[in-house]
C-alpha cells in the first residue's frame, strides 16, 4: 500500500514524515524545501505501508519541476494523507477539494495545531470531518502530538463524500465559514520583525546586519572549534601516535610517505606537518576532521537557524529585482546559500526555479562562483597567514564573478526570468531539537560522502606523485597555469584534483608556499574552473548532458580569463 | 468615500481591496488562484519593494510576494477616501 503525504508547501510534511518513519529528511521553514520525494516504511494495524514525503504543491496542475514530481506521485497513491497548515485553513482546503475529485481514500491532517490554538484560531474538526466525509486528525509534528491517532486514521481512510460544486473557492469559503472561528488579536513581536525585514526602508539594512552576523558567527564558531578543540586533539593526542608510526616505518620510503607523509623542515629538524605532510593518517585525517568539519558544523548551524526561522524567502523578496538582472528571480538565492554548504544540495535546490533557463543560469553561477564550505574552510586556513584582508579579497572576487557572470548569461541567453510568486512563511522560533537533528543529518552526510573521497584523494595524490604523473601534467599545462596565471607548475596538480575534492585540492597548495597574490589566484581559479565530481554528476542529471557541456565550457573559459586577468592586474 | 478600481501594484501600504479581474493568461491566473488570489478575494497590500521589486500582499490568511509584472495584471477594487478618480 502506498501512502502519500500531500499538501501545500511548508505545512510540515517532512517533519511529519521523519516522525512517522524514523527516516530523516531535511525540513525547513520555507516553501520548496523538499524538491524530491523520500520514501519510508510505516507500520499500520495489520500491514506495513510504504509512505512517501511528496514535495508541496498548491494545486494538481503543476507549475515547477518539484510540483510535477508531486502531481505524478499523487496519481499513484492508494491513500492520500492530506497535510494542512491549521493556521491557513482557507488556502490549504483548495488543494483538498482538488484531491477530493480524484476519489482516492483521504485522511485530513491539521498540522501546526498548537500554533493555531495559540493564535486564536478555532476549527471544529468533527464538523469538518462530516462535511468532507473523511477522518480529520490534528497534529503538532514538531513535538509528535497526534501521530498515533494519525496512524490509526490511515487505516480508516475513505474517499471523500463531499459533492464538488462548480467554483472550488466559493465552496472552500462556505466550509471555512462553517468550521472556523478566529479571535482578533494583536501583532506579535515576530510578526513585527517580519514586516520590518521586508519593509523598503528597513529591509536592506536588516539583511546586511543578519548576513554580516551570520558570516561572523560561522567564522567565530569554526575558528574556535579548530583552535580550542580540534588542533589540541591532533597536536597532543594524535601527533605522538603518528610520530611513533613514523619512527617504526623508518622516517621515509613509500609506506611511510603514504601513511605518515613527508616530513617537513621546521626550526628544530624535520617533523610531521598535519596540513603539509600529505599522508593518509596525517593530512588525510586532519583535513576532513580538523580543518573542514568545524566550519561545516558552524555553517549548517547558522544556515539551519535562518532556514527554520523563515528568513530565506524574505531575503529572496528583498533582492528580487537585483536577481532578475542576473537572470533569475529572488528565490535563486536559496540554491546559492545551500551551495555554500555543499554544491550538491545547492544543485538540487535549483528546482525551486520554474524555467529551464533560470535553472541553467542558477546552476552554472553556483558551480562557478559559490565555493562549498569544505573548500572555503581550507582557503580560510591557507589565507590565514596573510590576514583577513586576503580572505575578504577572495570572497569579493568570487562575488564579482557571480554578479558579472549572471549579468552576461542573462544578456546572452534568450528569454526572460519568470516573475516571483512565493508564499512568505510566518517567522517561527526554531525548535532546538529539530534544528540540531537537521545539523547532525547534514554533518553525517558530509562524514559518509566526503571523508572517504578525501582519504581516497590523498591516496591517489601520493600514488600519482610517486609515479611522476602529476609532474608531467604540470609541465603540459605550464603555458596556461604558469605563464598566464603566474602559478607554480605544481599547482596544476591541485587544480586537477579539484575535480575529486576541492578541500584536498586546496590542501595540495599548502606546501607550495604561495605568495598572497598566488593564493588569491589559485583559490579563485580552483572555485571557478569546475565543480567537484559529486556536483558534476548531479548537474548532469538536473540539466542534461548538452546544457552541462555548455556550463562546463563557460566554467573553463571563466577560469582562464579570470586567472589571467588577476595575474595581469595585481 | 468612493469605490476605485486600480492595479494591485498601485495600492498603498496597508490598503485593503477586492480582486475584480485578471489581465493575464490562464496559466498565471490558475497559479495565483491556487495560492488564494482569486476573483472576489479580499487582499491587503503590506509592502512594495523599490525599483520595480515585488509586492507583498496578504490574501486568504497568508502572505505572498508576487513580482511587479504580475501585480500589474491584477485589478482590485478599493474603498478609498483619498484617490483621484
Amino acid at each position: 500500500m502506498k501512502v502519500m503525504l500531500v499538501g501545500n508547501p511548508n505545512v510540515g510534511k517532512s517533519v511529519l514524515f521523519s516522525r512517522l518513519t524514523g527516516v530523516n529528511v531535511v525540513a525547513s521553514n520555507y516553501p520548496g524545501t523538499t524538491v524530491e520525494f523520500a520514501r519510508g516504511r510505516l507500520k499500520l494495524k495489520d500491514e506495513t505501508a510504504e509512505i512517501y514525503d511528496v514535495p508541496g504543491t498548491y494545486s494538481i496542475e503543476p507549475t515547477s519541476p518539484a510540483e510535477e514530481v508531486a502531481v505524478n506521485l499523487i496519481k499513484e497513491a492508494d491513500v492520500v494523507v492530506n497535510v494542512l497548515d491549521a493556521t491557513r485553513l482557507e488556502r490549504n482546503l483548495y488543494l483538498t477539494l482538488q484531491i477530493a475529485a480524484l476519489a482516492k481514500p483521504v485522511v485530513l491532517v491539521l498540522n501546526i495545531w498548537d500554533e493555531a490554538r495559540h493564535t486564536g484560531i478555532h476549527i471544529d474538526t468533527e464538523h469538518l470531518s462530516r462535511l468532507l466525509g473523511v477522518p480529520v486528525v490534528t497534529t503538532c509534528a514538531l513535538t509528535g502530538e497526534g501521530l498515533s491517532e494519525l496512524q490509526r486514521a490511515i487505516a480508516d481512510a475513505t474517499p471523500p463524500s463531499i459533492k464538488l460544486e462548480g467554483d472550488l473557492w466559493a465552496q472552500v469559503g462556505r466550509i471555512v465559514g462553517e468550521v472556523q472561528k478566529i479571535e482578533r488579536r494583536h501583532h506579535t513581536l515576530l510578526e513585527r520583525l517580519s514586516d520590518a525585514c521586508m519593509h523598503p526602508s528597513t529591509g536592506l539594512p536588516l539583511a546586511a546586519v543578519i548576513l554580516g552576523a551570520a558570516f561572523y558567527l560561522v567564522r567565530l564558531i569554526g575558528e574556535s572549534l579548530i583552535s580550542y578543540i580540534m588542533e589540541p586533539l591532533f597536536e597532543h593526542i594524535w601527533r605522538p601516535v603518528v610520530e611513533q608510526l613514523s619512527v617504526w616505518l623508518g622516517g621515509s620510503g613509500f609506506w611511510h610517505d603514504l601513511l605518515v607523509g613527508q616530513l617537513v623542515p621546521t626550526d628544530n629538524g624535520y617533523a610531521i606537518d598535519f596540513s603539509q605532510s600529505f599522508g593518509l593518517l596525517s593530512t588525510g585525517l586532519y583535513v576532513p576532521f580538523a580543518a573542514v568539519l568545524p566550519y561545516i558544523f558552524a555553517f549548517y548551524l547558522v544556515l539551519s537557524f535562518l532556514e527554520d526561522l523563515g528568513y530565506l524567502p524574505r531575503l529572496g523578496v528583498l533582492i528580487d529585482s537585483f536577481m532578475h538582472r542576473l537572470g533569475m528571480h529572488g528565490l535563486g538565492i536559496v540554491p546559492m546559500f545551500l551551495g555554500l554548504g555543499c554544491n550538491v544540495p545547492g544543485a538540487l535546490a535549483t528546482r525551486v526555479l520554474e524555467s529551464r533557463r533560470e535553472r541553467f543560469i542558477a546552476a552554472t553561477l553556483m558551480a562557478i562562483a559559490v565555493p562549498c564550505m569544505a573548500q572555503l574552510s581550507m582557503i580560510a586556513g591557507l589565507a590565514a597567514k596573510f590576514g583577513v584582508a586576503l580572505l575578504v579579497a577572495i570572497a569579493a572576487t568570487l562575488l564579482a564573478i557571480w554578479i558579472a557572470g549572471g549579468y552576461i548569461l542573462n544578456l546572452l541567453i534568450p528569454g526572460e526570468s519568470p516573475a516571483l510568486i512565493v508564499e512568505i512563511p510566518p517567522y517561527r522560533l526554531p525548535h532546538i531539537r529539530t534544528l540540531l537533528k537537521k545539523v547532525w543529518m547534514r554533518i553525517r552526510w558530509f562524514l559518509k560522502e566526503a571523508v572517504p573521497f578525501v582519504l581516497g584523494g590523498v591516496l591517489l595524490v601520493n600514488i600519482l606523485y610517486s609515479v611522476g604523473v602529476l609532474d608531467w601534467v604540470g609541465r603540459v599545462a605550464r603555458p596556461v597555469v604558469a605563464t598566464l596565471m603566474g602559478l607554480p607548475e605544481r599547482a596544476t596538480a591541485a587544480l586537477l584534483f579539484g575535480f575529486l575534492r576541492k578541500d584536498v585540492a586546496v590542501g595540495m597548495l599548502a606546501p607550495l608556499n604561495l605568495d598572497p597574490k598566488q593564493t588569491l589566484i589559485a583559490s579563485v581559479v580552483l572555485s571557478v574552473y569546475f565543480p567537484c565530481v559529486a556536483t558534476f554528476v548531479v548537474l548532469i542529471r538536473e540539466l542534461g548532458w548538452r546544457l552541462m557541456l555548455a556550463a562546463t565550457a563557460i566554467m573553463l573559459a571563466t577560469a582562464v580569463v579570470v586567472g589571467s586577468l588577476l595575474n595581469l592586474i595585481l | 468615500m468612493r469605490v476605485l478600481q486600480k492595479r494591485l501594484d498601485q495600492m498603498v501600504g496597508g490598503e485593503w481591496g477586492v480582486v475584480v479581474a485578471f489581465d493575464g493568461g490562464l496559466g498565471m491566473v490558475r497559479r495565483l488562484e491556487a495560492m488564494g488570489l482569486r476573483r472576489g478575494a479580499p487582499v491587503r497590500l503590506l509592502s512594495s519593494q523599490p525599483l520595480g521589486g515585488p509586492v507583498v500582499i496578504e490574501v486568504a490568511g497568508t502572505r505572498i510576494a508576487i513580482g511587479r509584472g504580475i501585480a500589474k495584471r491584477v485589478i482590485v477594487q478599493t474603498c478609498s477616501a483619498t484617490g483621484d478618480a
